[in-house]
């Protein structure tokens, strides 16, 4: 009943539910991996996060230099990242070992995303002047592409300045989006 | 859960920290007992203790300052340094005595807060009017704490008087509910330490410069009593006092610093404090007669209606040539810019032999007078690693400055240059690894013409670093790194 009346107020005054999610501090990487899991990468470690049961369970393991992401069976891909001084155009500053594979770009840089075959990255360096790419695992290609947006759910996983993470819930925000999709499915 | 789930190395059970452990520690002079216990009692394990301040890098990563070695015994004392600051960290290194090859474990990493208390020996003075002239001083907030924390050791109970029992400083009130007024039991504040205290001629004129810590917390005692009620008529008209409870209040006094001599007080101009320091300037003055400066604590809290003031005089004797603003150069914009990899070791470069500021195409001036001693575009590294646009300037002090990136240059080599002209507009020249930059200004001081002798600027720019912000911080906190001079913004 205490649960109902929260959700009540939640959705009247448009608020926020924010949550501590323990045992986690200062991830590497936060990945979404479906409405009610997160994964979380730090150091080694790659740990599932359930959200309803709010448990986290190890799931995995990486190099320091790897990337995490998902195939397209849904398995773990991890992309292992490496960069070089380069004396000249001709060169790869940027090589990705992926699936067995090695694909090697001029400019430096790093992974934001990787979901079956695409890979978004971004100038790995932040003093240099920023840039964001597609990439396909399958023949390597890469294209310039421009600054990917964030679309809002309606939950979210930020990290505050101590490195806590905590889960956010926009009820308002989550439902509004469930009816998008309800009519984009029905059209 | 703690801190040593950051640890990135594999973290072995079989030694375990014992204390301090996640807590708080109190200690009057920084010494702090470390102790730790073996699981298998079988065998024989040598320690190394390391210490540190709490400081994490961005993968989690911490790293001792001090490591203690070859221990046999499970535990150590000691005495951590003032400038590691109050949040320290630590873990066990280890390895089993009969183990061939040796192998080198390490515990998890454990951190605690150090709560400083003072000793008895410190006399109170008298407390002597206040009379606070500078501005922006903090008043007085006091924040009620809920619980006292379980680690800190009271070891009082409500009813005794706290000072003679504990070390622990303690301002002790009494609060009487029914007429809502509190009067100080006892409370010793810590005289302030004096770092630097001396005048310096300026124009013919004197000034005062002072800088040094004080007590910036304290913790309060609220015994809590009120008049007994009583169908006697002959007790209606005086309060026999009931004692009820006692509240801990977290005391943060405001502070008041003034300068006088003989003719009165002296203005102030330049003051500021950052957590336990604070450092001001006077206006000038010609009589050093009967000079001192007078620092005053106040607490004021309105709950329980705390009002108590402490003073402390400080001749000022000693004398020096110069004052506190003896950085020699020059900011190098006309307006305050921010700031997007400071100098040292930073998350991007190793070192980072200048700062860069984030501007686009904006004037850059000279910080000092001095001569041009090289121009052009810099190839030193080749195309692909190359600072574009830059100029060298030797500074009539000996030193050098260096201004890379450039989208323009408006001197020549070999040109005198004076302190604030317009040498050139800050671009986006030059490459790193081949790529763009992006827009900023890399700015270098050096102690010679050599860019190894590359020092920090923060260390020689006279301006208010506190307004000079790391830009876009919060998006990306690896440009708090290096040598910032407030790592938290």
């Amino acid at each position: 009943m205490k649960t109902f009346f929260l959700l009540i107020g939640l959705l009247i005054s448009g608020d926020t539910y924010s949550k501590l999610i323990p045992n986690i501090t200062n991830p590497e990487q936060i990945i979404w991996e479906d409405i009610d899991h997160v994964l979380f990468v730090k150091d080694e470690n790659i740990f599932e996060y359930d959200i309803l049961k709010d448990e986290m369970t190890k799931i995995g393991e990486r190099k320091e230099n790897e990337f995490v992401g998902f195939g397209k069976d849904g398995n773990l891909l991890l992309c292992e990242i490496n960069h070089f001084v380069i004396s000249s155009y001709d060169e790869f500053s940027t090589v990705f070992k992926i699936n067995g594979k090695e694909l090697k770009f001029f400019p430096t840089i790093q992974p934001i995303s990787l979901r079956e075959d695409v890979i978004v990255a971004k100038t790995a360096l932040d003093f240099l002047e920023q840039h964001y790419y597609e990439i396909h695992i399958s023949d390597g290609s890469i294209k310039e592409i421009p600054r990917p947006g964030y679309i809002e759910s309606g939950f979210a996983i930020y990290v505050d300045n101590s490195g806590d993470v905590l889960i956010r819930l926009n009820l308002r925000e989550f439902l509004r989006n469930i009816f998008y999709e309800l009519i984009y499915t029905n059209t | 859960m703690g801190i040593g789930f950051l640890k990135a190395s594999p973290v072995y059970a079989d030694v375990q920290l014992v204390s301090p452990t996640d807590s708080i520690v109190e200690t009057s002079n920084r010494s702090i007992t470390f102790k730790w216990k073996k699981i298998d009692d079988t065998r024989e394990y040598t320690y190394m203790l390391e210490i540190g301040p709490s400081i994490f890098g961005e993968a989690g990563m911490w790293n001792a300052l001090i490591g203690v070695g070859s221990i046999k015994q499970t535990e150590y004392t000691y005495t951590i340094p003032d400038e590691w600051g109050d949040e320290i960290s630590w873990w066990i290194k280890y390895s089993v005595d009969d183990e061939e090859p040796k192998k080198t474990y390490s515990s998890t990493i454990s951190s605690f807060k150090i709560l400083s208390t003072y000793s008895q020996e410190i006399v109170v003075q008298t407390p002597a009017v206040v009379k606070p002239v500078v501005k922006n001083i903090p008043v007085a907030t006091v924040k009620l704490e809920e619980e006292i924390p379980e680690s800190i050791n009271w070891a009082v109970d409500t009813q005794s008087p706290v000072l003679g029992v504990s070390d622990t400083t303690v301002c002790k009130f009494k609060y009487l509910l029914n007429k809502k007024t509190s009067s100080v039991v006892e409370c010793n504040i810590h005289s302030p330490s004096m770092v630097d205290l001396y005048m310096y001629k300026d124009n013919g004129q004197w000034r005062v410069y002072a800088k040094g810590g004080f007590t910036y917390r304290l913790l309060g005692q609220i015994d809590i009593y009120q008049c007994k009620r009583s169908w006697n008529p002959l007790s209606w008209f005086k309060c026999d006092e009931e004692y009820l409870r006692t509240e801990y209040l977290d005391i943060y006094p405001g502070i008041a610093v003034t300068v006088s001599n003989s003719d009165g007080d002296i203005q102030i101009q330049e003051y500021s404090n950052q957590g336990k320091m604070f450092d001001l300037t006077s206006q000038r003055f010609t009589d050093t007669k009967g000079l001192k400066l007078h620092f005053s604590y106040n607490i004021l809290e309105t709950k329980y209606n705390l009002k108590h003031s402490y003073g402390y005089d400080f001749d000022i004797t000693s004398v020096k040539e110069f004052g506190k603003n003896t950085k020699p150069f020059s900011f190098p914009f006309a307006k305050i810019v921010g700031v997007t990899q400071w100098h040292g070791n930073t998350a991007f470069q190793r070192p980072h032999t200048g700062i860069d500021f984030g501007s686009t195409k904006e004037e850059v001036l000279a910080v000092l007078d001095g001569q041009v001693v090289a121009n052009g575009w810099d190839s030193f590294n080749g195309e692909c690693m190359s600072g574009g646009n830059y100029i060298v300037i030797k500074q009539s002090n000996g030193m050098y400055t260096a201004y890379f990136h450039l989208q323009e240059s408006y001197v020549k080599y070999g040109q005198k240059i004076s302190k604030g002209m317009v040498i050139g507009v800050s671009g986006n020249t030059g490459s790193w690894n081949c790529q763009a930059l992006k827009y900023h200004l890399h700015f270098e001081t050096r102690l010679n013409r050599s860019q190894s002798s590359h020092v920090n600027p923060v260390e020689y720019v006279e301006t208010d670093w506190s307004k000079v912000l790391t830009l876009n911080a919060k998006t990306i906190p690896e440009r708090l790194s290096g040598d910032n001079p407030h790592p938290s913004y």
